[in-house]
């Protein structure tokens, strides 16, 4: 047998493309011994999708969630040698899934899984955050997400232990997410206008009297802004 | 059959373990107990952030080496380059003494796998791999590339030769160093039913710049590699009879399942260092 035809028969058992009883036959194999290739990639996959996207897991339960990955693993195979990228298409996936109807699923899930996929982006996001920059700095790891959901203070609550609450309804949505600078979590917040400002004044290099006079805003309010941003991490300073 | 310069002339590290997530905080207190560290590549690619801080501090304060899974040397797919030039980026930043990859197909037909699937010891397959080795070695002309020998499940009727040979070969003609991990001779010995010493014996052993070790779990009709558990003493008698032919070389614990806390990962790692004195005498390991 030719490398090539052996190496088709195996990738043909683990992407359970060929029974393993057949294929043990031409390979001269223990099926028993060969259906653990098979067992352990997609244990694998398994393992990347509920650690990554824990919350959407949660949302849909075990007899869903176990159906849509049986479906995501043969329409979507993982083409990255990063493990975790396995989860990658799985916001996509599941937002088709959405949109074709398939029964019990909701628009917020696809959301959820978006956000929980761009919380992992963050994370490893290979931006440096500079410990001592020359002048404010915005966090380089800052990722801006719109969604058409509420996500953020589902997410909020969710941490707090509020499981049991119904799906908000839609309301377009921007989140911000940063890798914290000493702790290095994924932090995430609703924008809202004071964070906003303070990345506007942060990015055109704006201390806080030229962002009062450029905005018009009280001084003492353009202070708060920007020390809360700081305090978050979504500011660096010097 | 030695003809090599042992090891390859790389220096003797010790007795070292394998750096993961859990331990990363605690780790840098115990460099008494560890005297290198090996991290998954690929854990270290996309290093932004956490892993980024932690890998820079492990390569300033240990000897440091790497170890892959994605390489993928046995895939008749072409070597994935963007791969290739993210290894390189990493080696570049971290200088590691070597790194290493295992005889085994892990992706091909563009679908990864995240597992090691065993090439067929043919004659094609011997030229594949050498070639692929010969390739990956001229990427980084200074720092050695070690093959290791991976546990399998199945052995194909296809086999034309047996893996010692097959490995001996490929170490030979592409010139490049073996990882020989005591635990996997163990586990496919009991698997495929030969003598793990007569397959030691069989291998140019002055090659062996590295050793592995580590538990596995034993379901009765097969032993699975898990490295989830402590080392039993059939590998650690293994292990006693490599050293004592090999000389002084690197040894380290792999731990990835079932992580145990960071103080039964140290007190494991003196045993192994209690069986590698025994076979060697107290050798002091190469410092940075
Ligand atoms: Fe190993």
């Amino acid at each position: 047998m030719t490398l090539l035809a052996l190496e088709r028969l195996m990738h043909e058992v683990v992407r359970e493309a060929r029974p393993v009883d057949a294929a043990a036959a031409s390979l001269g194999v223990d099926p028993a011994r060969l259906s653990i290739y098979r067992d352990f990639v997609r244990h694998h996959v398994r393992t990347a999708l509920d650690t990554n996207l824990g919350v959407t897991r949660a949302l849909l339960g075990p007899d869903r969630w176990g159906a849509l990955f049986e479906d995501y693993l043969r329409a979507c195979p993982p083409s990255s040698w990063e493990l975790n990228a396995a989860a990658e298409a799985f916001p996509d996936f599941l937002a088709r899934q959405v949109d074709e109807g398939r029964p019990g699923l909701h628009p917020f899930h696809a959301s959820v899984a978006e956000f929980e996929w761009t919380q992992f982006t963050v994370l490893r996001h290979p931006a440096v955050i500079p410990p001592a920059p020359a002048a404010p700095t915005l966090n380089p790891t800052l990722t801006l997400l719109e969604q058409g959901w509420p996500v953020v203070p589902f997410l909020v609550a969710w941490d707090r232990g509020e499981r049991g609450a119904p799906l908000p309804e839609a309301r377009a949505s921007l989140a911000l997410l940063f890798r914290h600078p000493r702790t290095e979590r994924c932090c995430y917040f609703a924008a809202h206008d004071d964070l906003l400002f303070a990345i506007k004044a942060t990015h055109d290099e704006l201390d806080a009297e030229a962002a009062a006079a450029a905005s018009g805003h009280a001084l003492e309010a353009v202070r708060g802004a920007l020390d809360r941003a700081h305090e978050l991490g979504l500011v660096i300073r010097p | 059959m030695s003809t090599t310069i042992p090891r390859l002339g790389q220096p003797f590290l010790g007795y070292g373990v394998g750096l993961r997530r859990p331990h990363w905080e605690g780790i840098f207190d115990h460099a008494d107990r560890v005297d290198f560290l090996e991290i998954l590549t690929e854990n270290f690619l996309l290093a932004g952030g956490r892993p980024r801080t932690v890998l820079e501090r492990a390569a300033a304060e240990f000897p440091l080496v790497l170890h892959g899974t994605a390489l993928s040397i046995g895939s008749v797919s072409p070597l994935d380059l963007d791969y290739l030039d993210a290894v390189d980026a990493l080696i570049d930043r971290v200088r590691p003494l070597w790194w290493s990859d295992h005889l085994c197909f892990s992706s091909a037909f563009g679908v990864e796998y995240h597992d090691l699937l065993p090439v067929p010891f043919t004659a094609e397959a011997l030229d594949h791999v050498v070639e692929r080795v010969k390739q990956v070695q001229a990427r980084q002309p200074n720092i050695p590339f070690l093959l290791e020998n991976p546990s399998y499940y199945v052995l194909y009727d296809a086999n034309e030769m047996g893996e010692a040979e097959f490995l001996s070969e490929v170490a030979r003609r592409a010139d490049c160093g073996l990882l020989l991990d005591v635990n996997n001779v163990y586990v496919n010995s009991r698997n495929h039913g030969y003598d793990p010493r007569a397959f030691i014996d069989a291998l140019p052993l002055d090659r062996v710049v590295q050793l592995h070790v580590a538990g596995h779990e034993d379901l009765g009709s097969v032993i699975i590699d898990t490295h989830g558990a402590p080392l039993i003493p059939p590998v650690h008698a293994l292990l006693a009879y490599t050293l004592e032919r090999t000389g002084p070389v690197s040894t380290l614990l792999e731990w990835d399942n079932a992580l145990p806390t960071l103080d039964r990962l140290l007190v494991e790692n003196d045993a192994v260092r209690a069986t590698g004195v025994g076979a060697l005498g107290e050798i002091a390991p190469w410092r940075r």
